[in-house]
């Protein structure tokens, strides 16, 4: 395994780390977006150099030279690590005013820094480290006492079973109770049914911004394809098939959820948690279509839902209410941009031609349907479901008679505008000459097979991570 | 660039597509170009697609050929899985394209003195160009891959377009309404698609259907072909507004008049015909398929003409008479005719999109010719009810006022179940609620 040429993994990791300390200082308040904007785009840099460097190596594994033990890069993590820096970089970008407090800005950055040490980990203490940090500010700003104390129980639990799984592997112990400790946390964390409600809570109590980036980190799925697997593979062999079977579920459970739900809060996190476990269920069916459309659609839905969510929130802010009831509230009028934002990402997501979004549902429906003939009819249902509720709910905030209170409200601000037009192209770009997206993420899709395929060989029960 | 059959194919196609994005670019970037240059633009490059167009007709007849394949590469693959970007002009596609590009100038045409100084003058004709594209596509696509692209593109615009008036609810609820019949059914053509790939390992036209249209063949048969069939049956139906899935037509009127009549008269509703027919070595090699086909068309055909009478407006009469047309089509592509459901597609849309660019001012026209014939014309297709019995003429009345149930019974045995589990569900959610008052932080200090 060949080094890369300078610590860009640290670096990226690092770099939001000490900006989230530098933006709890006293006397950084005012700037607190411009450091946090400044960290996230250094971090987007370095791991793109990081891609970079893999591809000029042809995707083959590196090491991070100054610390080889804990962080190395893949076709897997190095493009994820790029991306969810990128979309840090948006929520922070397009982030109403009065959310962009150094407190705020700190639990984007802490968050941001975790999920990116959870992606580079080269071992299961390191990723426990990125978890758990990814997760704690999250949970310290759900303000209702009742609903933090049991947000916090589920999802500590999580934590604590992926803790237990490295002990014991630690210890050398192999076989089921490792590998079962370590789903157990990834169906916590993924929100897999009947852990869902922890994640809609997130989304209905907590801030909207931190709760969709959090949500956008996938470190459940993650777990399972970057360490699960390639550890546990005849256990995996077992175990997927279910796991799989629990994702469909979860994705036509919440779908159906979706399609009664008015609180738009609400309506966001069940489209979304249905999508993902979508893309779970793709992910773990061990096709190479399936896994590739799962990639794919991970992009798109990271890309997609943060647009979706930022204009949630600026909604928000601009009408000066939270977003309930049943009425149409008529914005497309004062707000033409931000709707077509809005409709390109809903639309993108539920797989529009011409979007990256197309082929990801595509590779991803034909990936399941090969593994699951009958049951993987249930990820169009699902998909046909979401469309629905995402058509729904734009119509709810765009159309509809324009409300006279709201006519000095603004359209897309230039800063918003440049955020989410950068996302738009990526989705565009990516739907209309979708080969090297697809190819790129085939790449980590044939890497994870190899993985699988390479401990199946040796019979490995992962002592070595 | 060479002018092969090859290049026209890929201009006429992408030409509407371009001017969709310029358009949408210039739009984000904050340049509201004025009326008079939308619509010549629009005009201009409706007019280049038909000239491309005859060029692909030109330059296949000059070199003797009855289909051309415009292709390059793969659009995206992994492993053996691959999606070909492959175009397809042959005697079933070109025709259909040459109506997409002439009834879409034409509607353009009419559009810009009939939306003039309306606020969403510039969005119609964004989301027209966006409908061309996609309509296009469809009918030039290669395999059913490429054409659930053109496909879900109509969908979008459909739906867009449907909720155009947007201040008023009834708009923004039938829009909601179309584009849920449309991905509902789509659910077919998806899984159709699926099959054809893992079946006969492609869905490349040429592969799967070898030969030259009208007279191609299939490579699947048996239990396969006819489960194909039946899910590809499905989505024409969605698209088409086939019984039971009619309800949506006349809902989609609620849009401005010549969305309506290049939608829903024209190209949009016979897309599921020309998905049928393209199918068509599917349904000839399954002879249930054939006849599920021939017995959706006959209720439809029977259902269409049945409301249209009864109807007292006339978009949704026309709605129901273009049901009904496109009913008795589809029972000419599951008897087996090529050529004869082809020439009705073609005549009926160009004659469905004159009645409905004409239909503001019908009465003032029907007034005109009853009294150019010098007095009341009389009712058409009379003789058949006066040989219905009384009783049954009241009946069917009663039916056809309730546009034979189609709504209520999809509302019953499909969205409202699904609508029932789902407020179950959600009640049993909220039981077991982490947090029972649920105040959102945000909210509070908003």
């Amino acid at each position: 395994m060949s080094d890369l040429t300078a610590p860009w993994l640290t670096g990226s990791i690092a770099i939001p780390l000490a900006a989230a300390a530098v933006s709890r200082l006293p006397g950084t308040q005012r700037h607190a977006r411009a450091i946090a904007v400044m960290a996230c785009a250094a971090s987007l840099l370095l791991s793109l150099e990081t891609v970079r460097e893999l591809a000029a190596a042809g995707w083959a594994t590196m090491s991070e030279p100054w610390v080889p033990a804990l962080f190395s890069a893949n076709a897997l993590n190095a493009v994820t690590m790029a991306l969810f820096a990128a979309l840090a970089l948006v929520t922070l970008i397009s982030a109403p005013r009065r959310d962009i407090g150094g407190r705020q800005v700190s639990t984007v950055l802490t968050l941001t820094a975790g999920a990116l040490a959870a992606y580079g980990a080269g071992n299961l203490i390191v990723f426990l480290g990125g978890w758990t940090a990814s997760l704690l500010p999250v949970l310290l700003t759900i303000r209702d006492k009742a609903a933090r104390r049991r947000a916090t129980l589920e999802l500590a639990a999580s934590a604590v079973f992926l803790a237990v799984a490295a002990i014991l592997l630690t210890l050398g112990v192999s076989g089921g109770y490792p590998f079962a400790f370590l789903v157990l946390a990834a169906v916590l964390r993924a929100g897999l049914f009947p852990f869902h409600r922890v994640a809609i809570q997130r989304f209905e109590d907590g801030p909207l911004l931190p709760a969709g980036l959090l949500m956008n980190a996938y470190l459940g799925v993650f777990l399972i394809v970057r360490f699960a697997v390639p550890l546990f593979p005849a256990e995996a062999r077992t175990a997927l098939p279910w796991l799989s079977a629990l994702a469909l579920f979860t994705a036509i459970y919440t779908a159906v959820l979706g399609i009664v739900e008015r609180k738009p809060r609400r309506l966001l996190a069940l489209i979304f948690l249905s999508q993902s476990s979508a893309i779970f269920a793709g992910l773990v069916t061990a096709r190479p279509e399936g896994t590739t459309g799962g990639l794919v659609q991970w992009i798109v839905l990271g890309v997609a839902s943060t647009v979706m969510i930022s204009i949630c929130r600026s909604i928000e802010a601009r009408i000066d209410e939270p977003l309930a009831g049943e009425r149409l509230l008529g914005l497309a009028a004062q707000m033409p941009r931000l709707a077509v934002f809005f409709a390109v990402s809903a639309f993108a997501l539920v797989g529009l031609p011409g979007t990256l979004g197309f082929p990801g549902e595509d590779l991803l429906i034909h990936g399941v349907l090969s593994a699951h003939p009958l049951l993987g009819i249930i990820v169009p249902a699902a998909i046909a479901l979401n469309a629905y509720s995402a058509y729904r709910l734009f119509s709810r905030l765009f159309l509809g008679a324009p409300v006279a209170a709201w006519a000095e409200a603004p359209d897309a601000l230039p800063r918003e505008r440049w955020a989410f037009s950068a996302c738009l192209a990526i989705l565009v770009w990516g739907g209309l000459m979708p080969s090297q997206v697809v190819a790129m993420r085939s790449t980590a899709a044939d890497l994870l097979a190899a993985l699988t395929a390479t401990a199946a060989t040796h019979g490995t029960t992962g002592g070595k991570h | 660039m060479p002018l092969t059959p090859q290049t026209f194919l890929i201009l006429a196609v992408l030409a509407p597509g371009c001017l969709f994005l310029g358009m949408g670019l210039l739009w984000l970037v904050g340049v509201n170009p004025p009326e008079k240059a939308i619509a010549r633009t629009a005009n201009a490059t409706y007019g280049f697609v038909c000239l491309m167009l005859c060029g692909l007709v030109w330059s296949m007849r000059s070199a003797g050929l009855t289909s051309v394949s415009a292709g390059t590469g793969n659009w995206y693959a992994v492993h053996e899985f691959q999606i070909p970007l492959t175009l397809l002009a042959d005697r079933l596609s070109v025709p259909l394209m040459g109506l997409t590009a002439l009834l879409s100038g034409l509607v353009a045409v009419f559009s810009r003195r009939y939306l003039h100084r309306e606020r969403g003058f510039f969005r119609f004709f964004l989301l027209l160009h966006l409908f061309a594209f996609g309509s296009l596509l469809v009918f030039a696509a290669g395999s059913v891959d490429l054409l659930i692209g053109g496909w879900e593109i109509i969908c979008v615009s459909s739906a867009l377009l449907v909720a155009f008036f947007h201040e008023r609810p009834e708009p923004v609820k039938s829009a909601i309404r179309v584009y849920a019949t449309y991905r509902g059914c789509d659910i077919g053509i998806m899984a159709g698609a699926f099959f054809l790939h893992h079946w006969a390992g492609s869905t490349l036209y040429r592969s799967v259907f070898p030969g030259e249209w009208p007279g191609q063949s299939s490579v699947m048969t048996g239990g396969g072909a006819t489960l194909i069939g039946l899910f590809l049956l499905l989505g024409a139906m969605g698209k088409s507004a086939q019984a039971p899935f009619s309800g949506w037509l006349p809902r989609a009127m609620e849009g401005p008049t010549p969305s309506s009549a290049i939608f829903y008269g024209a190209i949009s509703v016979h897309a599921g015909a020309y998905l049928m027919l393209r199918a068509q070595p599917l349904l000839a090699a399954s002879s249930f398929a054939s006849g599920v086909v021939i017995f959706i068309g006959a209720c439809s055909a029977i259902h269409g003409t049945m409301v249209a009478r009864a109807s007292s407006d006339v978009k949704t009469s026309l709605a129901y008479s273009s049901i009904s047309q496109l009913g008795l089509i589809f029972m000419e592509i599951g008897a087996g005719f090529s050529w004869l459901p082809l020439i009705h597609i073609t005549g009926h849309a160009v004659v469905r999109t004159l009645q409905f660019l004409k239909a503001p001012s019908a009465l003032h026209e029907f007034h005109g010719l009853h009294a150019a014939a010098g007095g009341h014309l009389p009712k058409t297709g009379a003789h058949y009810e006066t040989a219905l019995p009384a009783g049954l003429r009241s009946w069917l009345y009663r039916l056809a006022l309730d546009r034979g149930h189609h709504d209520t019974i999809l509302d019953h045995v499909v969205s409202g179940p699904l609508r029932k589990l789902a407020q179950r569900m959600t009640s049993l959610e909220n039981r077991w609620r982490l947090s029972p008052k649920a105040p959102s932080n945000e909210g509070s200090h908003v």
